[in-house]
């Protein structure tokens, strides 16, 4: 399994919002909105592309998203 | 208390994102991820891709890459890194590292020691030498390499070998942001920096797709907008891209028909009276690119360039065009921004100095928030290649090979005979390897950069690789200019050796060694030293035996010049996050805006009370230029009817070399596309991942479809990323008069269904 993270910056006003949605993605959890507009998102997943993945989706499918920056990677594989 | 490795992972993570915003997490959060950091050592140092030069910390434990995070110290990136920059310790552990030296033997590269490969490369050097002269040798190195390694690069083939033809791919990417510096402002490189961008109200992006090609920078114009909600955006370029999301005014224009909108704007901003008339009089003179004109010439130049002549050339509205330029005229603040849409283009120094026409018409330079700002591509393209003057005109500190005394002062510093600097420049890229493919030059030494897919009309250009006697310095293989050399030769990797990397804001910024490389690898500038004393010049290279001795010469080489280093040491840069140049002496803290009377070189006497002083030229005033509108190369036509471009996506760089070996980026966009607009689309019968045949008179492309509202409509966009399918091959290798820089940018081509 591999678990990572990543800063998801929105649209002014925008981040409570986006937090809610993006909690409804399977094996994604949110962990609160800072400075405004950011937004920790922590996800569990089988495959390191899916940190990519995951990116490009939120980036695509949501309008108010301006960016999506990865802050940590590893496998719970000792 | 029992945790799971999964709940330290997870708080880990937590932990790491928290840190980049600056937010304190949960207390569990940070004490579980301090337990799972034990062992491991952080080095500083500066992301390996683009331009931008974010502050990366590389982690290694027992020896091995640990992982990557976000310098927070670091003043550019704060932390942040994009998708790419995240997985740098992936590509270190890549499955194609070229760990052994490699010769070709009976059409096929097989391993070879050190000493086999060194001496063929050595004596085949030589041989060519004695039999059709040195300039039967050329060097083309990159805008990654570090710059010590450039500068021994460019050392030993212009001051010992005794050949101009040194280049480096800066040239396909920078050229004509060089020239337009040089000429409007007398100096290479902008005058202010990304500090800039907390001061700015308005922004005027052109020809660059920021948000995907340099992530972390469009996070902090992003940040701007959101702390100044005055803040504005105008954005010039031919696609919808990710950029548009903080845009305000986009000016959609056909690819390769700006120049008639800059000029316009020009003609705007005096129009409505949004002109700085102190500023224009005390620092700038008007040219028509050969003699001096006057404001008023220039003013009946800029007749012609109405709002509605510009908006027909560009298919805009000309409504946009007068709004653009009142945004800029009427706001306190200025920067532009631009990149390779403005520079990979043959009218790309014109584009240039139109840009930085309208700062000096408004006075928007040498200010905080105000700045005319070419984004670079490559990480030390600015440092190494256009500073440690490694093109086939320079010298290092901005000199040239021209200048009798620029050659005698480098030299005495290269302890060489100044006579054996030619004074003629070498051949520039496109014209070094089209005698490559003529057979007039006959070997080849390449460094950190894969020509054989990134030139422009390729098919020209690879059999002349494969023909002449190429050495490829690499570290990775295969590449498609591995493929085709006679000696591939493994050198270290990024993290895997010391150097200084010079980026986009005259900062230069130092990279640790935090590993060593695999296999038989060595450091370029070993091998290079190496290729020195085997072809007999061991007197002029046996005292570097270390990074910092190659960078403690170069600084020799700044001392006193506009782009003075020498107050940054070793010492210093390893304790620091970099300096701006001019940074002339160690208790200097470096130079946020040149020209200025904070720049420790500006000329109090000369300048009197202007606020600015264009001290490289020769009265002090920069340069407004007329300079008329011309359109691309290869206009479309009835058998070519569709303008072609090309770029980048947010997953890859460049050749992918790189951020080719970390399937997690691969796999976000595994196959060539073509962006078609949908009209397009539907016109030519194509639907979404159809395959498309694209053809310019230079050759053929098959290639998906991915119908999509980027594009305007009768133009097509097609990153040049994938290895497996060359985009180059259609693209035109017509260059910049005064660059010599391609046209990447734009073509004319057909698009058929497949």
């Amino acid at each position: 399994m591999i678990i990572s993270s990543m800063i998801v910056t929105t649209e002014t006003g925008k981040a409570e919002d986006i937090a809610l949605q993006l909690k409804r993605i399977p094996n994604v959890t949110t962990h609160g909105v800072y400075k405004g507009d950011n937004i920790i998102v922590v996800m569990e997943a089988e495959k390191e592309e899916d940190l990519v993945n995951l990116s490009r989706y939120i980036m695509n499918e949501y309008p108010d998203v301006i960016g999506t920056f990865p802050a940590f990677i590893s496998s719970d594989e000792e | 208390m029992s945790i799971s490795r999964r709940n330290f992972l997870k708080a880990s993570a937590i932990t790491a994102a928290a840190a980049i915003i600056g937010v304190e997490p949960l207390h569990k959060s940070s004490v579980l991820a301090a337990v799972v950091q034990e062992g491991v050592t952080w080095h500083k140092t500066v992301c390996r891709l683009c331009g931008v030069g974010c502050g990366v910390m590389l982690g290694v434990k027992d020896g091995k890459p640990f992982g990557i995070k976000g310098d927070k110290e670091n003043t550019i990136n704060k932390g942040i890194l994009c998708v790419k920059g995240f997985y740098l310790n992936k590509m270190i552990t890549a499955k194609n590292r070229l760990l052994h030296p490699l010769i070709r033997k009976n059409g096929k590269l097989v391993r070879a020691s050190w000493d086999e490969a060194m001496d063929l490369v050595a004596s085949k050097f030589k041989e060519v030498i004695e039999k059709y002269g040195p300039d039967a040798l050329a060097y083309y190195g990159s805008g990654q390499g570090q710059t010590e390694e450039t500068y021994l690069a460019n050392r030993l083939f212009k001051g010992y070998i005794g050949t101009n033809n040194v280049e480096g791919n800066p040239r396909l990417c920078m050229a004509s942001a060089v020239g337009g510096y040089t000429s409007s402002f007398g100096a290479d490189e902008p005058i202010g920096t990304y500090a800039d961008i907390d001061h700015c109200n308005l922004f005027l992006i052109i020809g660059s797709n920021t948000a995907e090609a340099h992530p972390v920078l469009f996070d902090r114009l992003v940040q701007r907008k959101k702390d100044n909600p005055n803040c504005k955006f105008i954005f010039i370029d031919p696609r919808k891209t990710p950029t548009n999301k903080i845009v305000d005014l986009h000016l959609q224009v056909k690819p390769g028909y700006d120049l008639a909108v800059m000029n316009a704007i020009a003609h705007q901003l005096i129009k409505d009276g949004n002109i700085d008339e102190q500023f224009i009089k005390e620092n700038v003179n008007f040219s028509d690119g050969k003699d001096p004109i006057t404001f008023d010439d220039y003013k009946r130049f800029l007749e012609k360039y109405t709002p509605e002549y510009a908006a027909e050339q560009a298919g805009i509205n000309a409504a946009d065009i007068v709004k653009a330029a009142r945004m800029f005229g009427e706001s306190p603040t200025a920067m532009s921004m631009w990149c390779m849409g403005v520079n990979q283009r043959v009218a790309g120094v014109f584009l240039n100095n139109l840009i930085h026409n309208i700062h000096l018409l408004t006075g928007k330079l040498g200010k905080p928030g105000c700045d005319s700002f070419s984004l670079t591509g490559q990480p030390n393209a600015c440092g190494g290649v256009r500073e440690g003057g490694a093109l086939s005109h320079l010298l290092p500190g901005h000199r040239a090979v021209a200048n009798e005394k620029h050659r005698e002062e480098i030299a005495k510093i290269w302890k060489t005979s100044p006579d054996k600097i030619k004074p003629a420049p070498g051949k520039h890229t496109i014209a070094m390897f089209t005698a490559i493919a003529k057979g007039e030059i006959k070997g080849l030494y390449v460094l950190c950069t894969n020509p054989a897919q990134s030139l422009p009309n390729l098919n020209k250009y690879r059999k002349g690789m494969e023909d002449c006697f190429m050495v490829v310095s690499e570290a990775f293989h295969p590449t498609q200019t591995t493929e085709l050399a006679d000696v591939v030769l493994p050198v270290a990797f990024w993290g895997e050796k010391e150097g200084v990397y010079g980026c986009t804001e005259r900062r230069s910024q130092h990279l640790a060694k935090a590993l060593n490389p695999p296999g038989e690898a060595r450091w370029d500038g070993d091998v290079l030293i190496d290729l020195a004393k085997r072809m007999g010049y061991e007197k002029g290279f046996s005292h570097f035996t270390k990074a910092e001795d190659v960078w403690n010469e170069y600084l020799l080489t700044t001392a006193g010049t506009d782009m003075d280093l020498t107050g940054a040491t070793y010492e210093r840069l390893k304790q620091v996050r970099g300096f701006t140049w001019p940074v002339p002496t160690t208790n200097h803290n470096g130079t946020w805006h040149r020209f200025t009377p904070e720049d420790p070189l500006f000329p109090k006497d000369k300048a009197g009370n202007r606020r600015m002083y264009f001290y490289a030229k020769p009265d002090g005033k920069a340069v407004i230029f007329v300079r008329p509108d011309k359109g691309p190369e290869e206009p479309v036509s009835d058998d070519y009817p569709v303008a072609l471009t090309t770029g980048r996506i947010l997953e890859q760089w460049h050749t992918m070399t790189m951020t080719g070996q970390v399937p997690e980026l691969v796999r976000s966009a595994p196959v060539p596309y073509v962006e078609l607009n949908p009209e397009d689309a539907k016109a030519w019968d194509v639907k979404n991942k159809d395959k498309v045949k694209i053809s310019t008179k230079r050759g053929s492309l098959i290639i998906e479809a991915k119908v999509i509202d980027r594009t305007r409509r009768g133009t097509i966009f097609i990153p040049w990323h994938w290895p497996e399918s060359l985009t180059n091959i259609l693209t035109i290798d017509a260059v910049d008069p005064g660059s010599f820089e391609p046209e990447y940018k734009v073509a004319a081509c057909k698009v058929e269904k497949a």
